[in-house]
């Protein structure tokens, strides 16, 4: 019984919803890079799922893996912000 | 086919960006039936218009992955007479003549801005699926941090996955596009801050591992990594660099530097430096200061930035070495001016001028001596 448990703790740790790292350093990532409104999902290879510039822009798909890294991607997933930019030229 | 590669980039933690390193942008634009998002990577030296020069782009247009920047100079097919000049502006605006960009399925596009309309605009020129020009909303900003890498796929729609090695100590690695970015969180460590990391792509194929060292003031005495693409960056202090292989970048502040360079290494002066330079067709690129280099390398060119002080070069092999004027330094544009501008500086060497107090000596090379080979436009 015991060696049941123990195995079931290990497969359980193991598995795909164990993002290795916390979310909490996972959103400092984004944060560092200035991402705000983040959205993310638990997964065996980190946190993914979306964010947006603080400066503005499109909600973009990122991933923070279990080394800390993020890795960023354009996102088809709608909800993109309208640019705020004034239109001067330099 | 092309293989995936990768090229290490001169980079400081803290402060501007060093001459010769790169910047990393989003860019996007929208309008009714567009969607266009990506990144570009720029110069981080501004031109003289006030601007950075792009050198190279990833994202999307309506899904259509984007596969090549358009060559300044040049017009998208179907907007003959309005070329690209691939410029943009320290608050991500663009010029009149704006970026074009070429997608998988073979369309063109040019966003740019129209400030021939009121109110003024940005505007996109497309070649497909009919030629067409309209209004949209663009936008761009520098991503946060410093970049270290940029990556090349085989082939321009592969995603890449950034793979650490050994990982920092202290900041955040990201992978934006092609493009690998740091943001430290301590910008003057006082202990060397060290890591690696490769790219791989989605066949499984890998770049070469970039090393990272970064370390405050020195002086220092470093090894690069055996196989190259190490990305060395130091502050003020008297170093000596040895490097190994090929396509190392190091970034040096003020003192009197020696580095033993590979082959096709970036060095990154960014202080009042005296700097040894040995290796094989080696890249040094001046910023602000004073700057000294002896030459005792093999195909060494020089990068000069618009905001050159008193650069001396000794050694200068005329029959190889290159000075390279790209964003018309001193407003020289083609051989015929800048070989016109020559003079003696009485010392049996050769002057030349920038106009903003800005000068160039080859210490030992007369006048004649130099020829249209020695010098580039971009």
């Amino acid at each position: 019984m015991r060696t049941v448990v123990l195995l079931a703790l290990v497969v359980g740790g193991c598995g795909r919803g164990d993002p290795g790292i916390s979310r909490e350093k996972a959103e400092a990532v984004l944060t560092a890079y200035h991402y705000t409104d983040i959205s993310l999902q638990a997964s065996s290879n980190g946190w993914s799922g979306t964010a947006i510039p603080a400066s503005g822009g499109y909600r973009m798909n990122v991933t923070v893996d279990r080394d800390g890294v993020l890795q960023i991607s354009p996102c088809a997933c709608g909800g993109k912000e309208l640019p705020t930019q004034a239109t001067r030229r330099d | 086919m092309s293989q995936l590669s990768i090229t290490p980039q001169p980079f400081v933690l803290a402060g501007h960006p060093p001459p010769g390193s790169t910047l990393l942008w989003q860019w996007q634009y929208a309008a009714s039936g567009i969607a266009a998002s990506g990144t570009l990577t720029s110069s981080s030296t501004l031109d003289t218009t006030g601007h950075f020069l792009i050198s190279g782009i990833t994202g999307s247009r309506n899904g259509d992955p984007v596969v090549a920047l358009a060559p300044p100079g040049q017009a998208i097919p179907g907007n003959e007479g309005f070329p690209v000049d691939d410029l943009i502006g320290p608050h991500g605006t663009l010029t009149g003549n704006g970026f074009g960009y070429e997608t998988a399925s073979g369309n063109f596009a040019n966003p740019f801005f129209a400030d021939f309309l009121h109110p003024h605009t940005f505007r996109e020129v497309v070649s497909e699926p009919a030629f067409s020009e309209v209004s949209i909303q663009f936008q761009a900003h520098v991503v946060p941090g410093v970049t270290l890498a940029t990556a090349a796929p085989a082939a321009p729609v592969d995603a890449l996955r950034l793979v650490v090695i050994d990982a920092p100590r202290s900041g955040f690695l990201a992978l934006d596009g092609t493009t690998v970015q740091y943001v430290p969180s301590d910008k003057e460590p006082r202990d060397p801050l060290t890591f690696s990391f490769e790219l791989r792509d989605q066949t499984g194929s890998t770049t070469p591992v970039v090393s990272v060292i970064a370390a405050g003031d020195g002086p220092h005495t470093l090894t690069g990594a055996a196989s190259g693409y190490t990305d060395i960056s130091l502050g003020k202090g008297d170093n000596t660099i040895a490097l190994s292989g090929s396509n190392n970048a190091v970034t040096l502040g003020s003192g009197v530097d020696t580095v033993h360079g590979g082959t096709d290494d970036t060095i990154s002066l960014a202080g009042n430096t005296s700097l040894a330079i040995y290796g094989k067709d080696e890249m040094v690129f001046i910023g602000k200061g004073n700057v000294r280099i002896d030459d005792q390398s093999i195909g060494l060119t020089v990068s000069i930035g618009p905001t050159v002080q008193h650069a001396v070069i000794s050694r200068f092999a005329v029959d190889r070495d290159v000075i390279d004027l790209t964003g018309g330094v001193g407003g020289f544009t083609d051989t015929t001016s800048v070989l016109s501008a020559l003079q003696s500086d009485g010392h049996g060497g050769t002057r030349l001028s920038f106009g903003n107090g800005g000068v160039l000596d080859f210490a030992g090379v007369s006048p004649e001596q130099l020829h249209a080979a020695n010098f580039r436009f971009g």
